[in-house]
């Protein structure tokens, strides 16, 4: 398979970027979208010209650490799969493939593809965790979890932190971020003393931070790669609700 | 507050302020349904809702819809000015995958329904534009009421004035067809079985809503409502 790619290119955080055009050629279709950079970043090397940066770690779709904007979508074209997933065959033959950053004012751009994502860091910082000592391994349903929870909180857990989310909403928000780690702490027992403030102290640090507010337009569940639902937003807002009344009383 | 400060509770304010606005959208259209009885309906209505005995109501009723106008235009635009500075720029490649036009453009919608909203006032409230055409240029109907039915004739008569009027009921039905839903959802009303059902009944009944306002105008360029 043969590609014309259109990729981002900048050399730092303060240096301008433009779009550079590439060819690429003897593309099998089985290759992972960034299998297919690696051989071209093989040819530029080659060339003497300095390779495409982008990040990756695990490249089975569980770290949160690849993602780009592909053809205009945060991941690329395939829903539910990390850019490190979508295969080239998910593309026509021939096809232009432009590709760049994920884009927030939160997210500067370091190098080409490359972007700092510490601000979902802060926000995890400010409460996503259980302060609660936990021992040593508790005997397996020492703690009985009803099975719509496990589950609900299971879905929720499944969010790899990749910031897709942040890159697509048109408000650069990370509400479907924080809304899956109070789902995910909040249904479990561990996590449920701590429900209150982990709402006021995430959101908060949200903003501080420099993400912006929720304005419903769901472009976020549209793009993530582990599927987390906007129904656990509204279960941000109604623990949000909660935790404020609490905070008056 | 601490409550204001934050993004959610700023937006839950939005969200208050908005269905409080809806509703009062809502009694509006059931008030203009009497138009369709005739003269003597409307005119009955209109004198009263004006009477002295509904002036302490009518009052109360003004100073909150007042104060919920303000505050949803004020958390709005600093809403809008916070998300803008935190997405200068989303590339230059951008497909919307779930938002619509309405969702994307509730700013912009907003600030045409507050021209339309001025326009109105001052069409049918002061009587300062429209002047010729408006109730008080009018003598009183056969019962010695203000003739509120032949100022609304008169008016839509004119397609200038009932083009505007349809156009800004597309603008209101734009920017409900978001915004009820939307304040559900900020509220934490919908669970993940009711959601896609609370989305579709609230862009329902925004267009239910801002039809049932543009029947006034097309009934009357279409005859329906003559005098």
């Amino acid at each position: 398979m043969r590609f014309h790619l259109k990729v981002w290119r900048q050399e730092g955080p303060e240096a301008p970027g433009r779009f550079f055009d590439y060819d690429v050629d003897d593309i099998i279709p089985e290759m992972s979208l960034l299998e297919m950079l690696d051989k071209l970043n093989e040819e530029l090397i080659k060339k003497g010209t300095p390779p495409i940066t982008f990040e990756s770690d695990c490249r089975e779709g569980i770290c949160g650490t690849c993602g780009m904007v592909v053809n205009g979508s945060a991941h690329g074209p395939q829903p539910k799969t990390t850019t490190c997933e979508i295969r080239m065959r998910h593309f026509q033959d021939g096809e232009a493939i432009t590709i760049e950053p994920f884009r927030a004012a939160v997210f500067p751009v370091q190098k080409d593809l490359i972007v700092e994502r510490a601000g979902l860091d802060k926000v995890i910082q400010a409460g996503g965790y259980t302060s609660a000592y936990t021992g040593t391994h508790a005997d397996a349903n020492a703690i009985l979890v009803p099975k719509d929870d496990q589950e609900y909180a299971m879905d929720a857990a499944a969010c790899i932190g990749c910031g897709a989310c942040v890159a697509a909403c048109p408000n650069s928000s990370a509400m479907l971020f924080v809304a899956a780690k109070i789902a995910h702490l909040g249904t479990l027992p561990q996590g449920k003393p701590e429900e209150a403030s982990r709402a006021l102290s995430m959101t908060e640090a949200m903003q501080e931070e420099g993400f912006g507010a929720c304005s419903n337009h769901f472009e976020c569940q549209a793009v993530c790669p582990k599927g987390i639902r906007v129904e656990t937003i509204a279960r941000l807002n109604r623990a949000f609700l909660k935790a404020s009344l609490k905070r008056l009383a | 507050m601490a409550f204001l400060s934050n993004p959610i509770g700023k937006k839950m304010l939005m969200a208050l302020t908005g269905i409080v606005l809806f509703l009062f959208l809502v009694a509006h259209l059931l008030g203009n349904t009497t138009v369709f009885g005739g003269q003597g309906w409307i005119n009955a209505y209109a004198e009263h809702i004006h009477s002295a005995m509904f002036a302490p109501p009518l009052w109360a009723a003004r100073v909150v819809l007042l104060a919920c106008l303000g505050l949803h235009i004020a958390l709005g635009t600093l809403l809008f000015l916070e998300n803008t500075k935190a997405a200068p720029t989303k590339g230059t490649f951008v497909t919307y995958k779930e938002a619509g036009l309405s969702s994307r453009t509730m700013f912009y919608t907003g600030l045409l329904i507050l021209a339309y909203l001025i326009y109105h006032l001052l069409h049918f409230t002061f009587h300062s534009v429209h002047a010729s055409i408006s109730v008080s240029a009018f003598p009183p109907d056969a019962q010695g009421r203000p003739d509120l039915f032949r100022s609304i004739a008169l008016s839509f008569q004119r397609p200038v004035i009932a083009g505007t009027y349809l156009l800004a009921m597309a603008v209101v039905c734009l920017h409900t067809f978001h915004g009820v839903f939307s304040s559900l959802q900020t509220l934490g009303l919908p669970g993940k079985a009711s959601l896609p059902v609370l989305k579709r009944a609230g862009q329902v009944l925004a267009t239910l809503l801002a039809a049932g306002f543009a029947l006034v105008p097309v009934a009357v360029l279409t005859g329906w409502i003559n005098l």
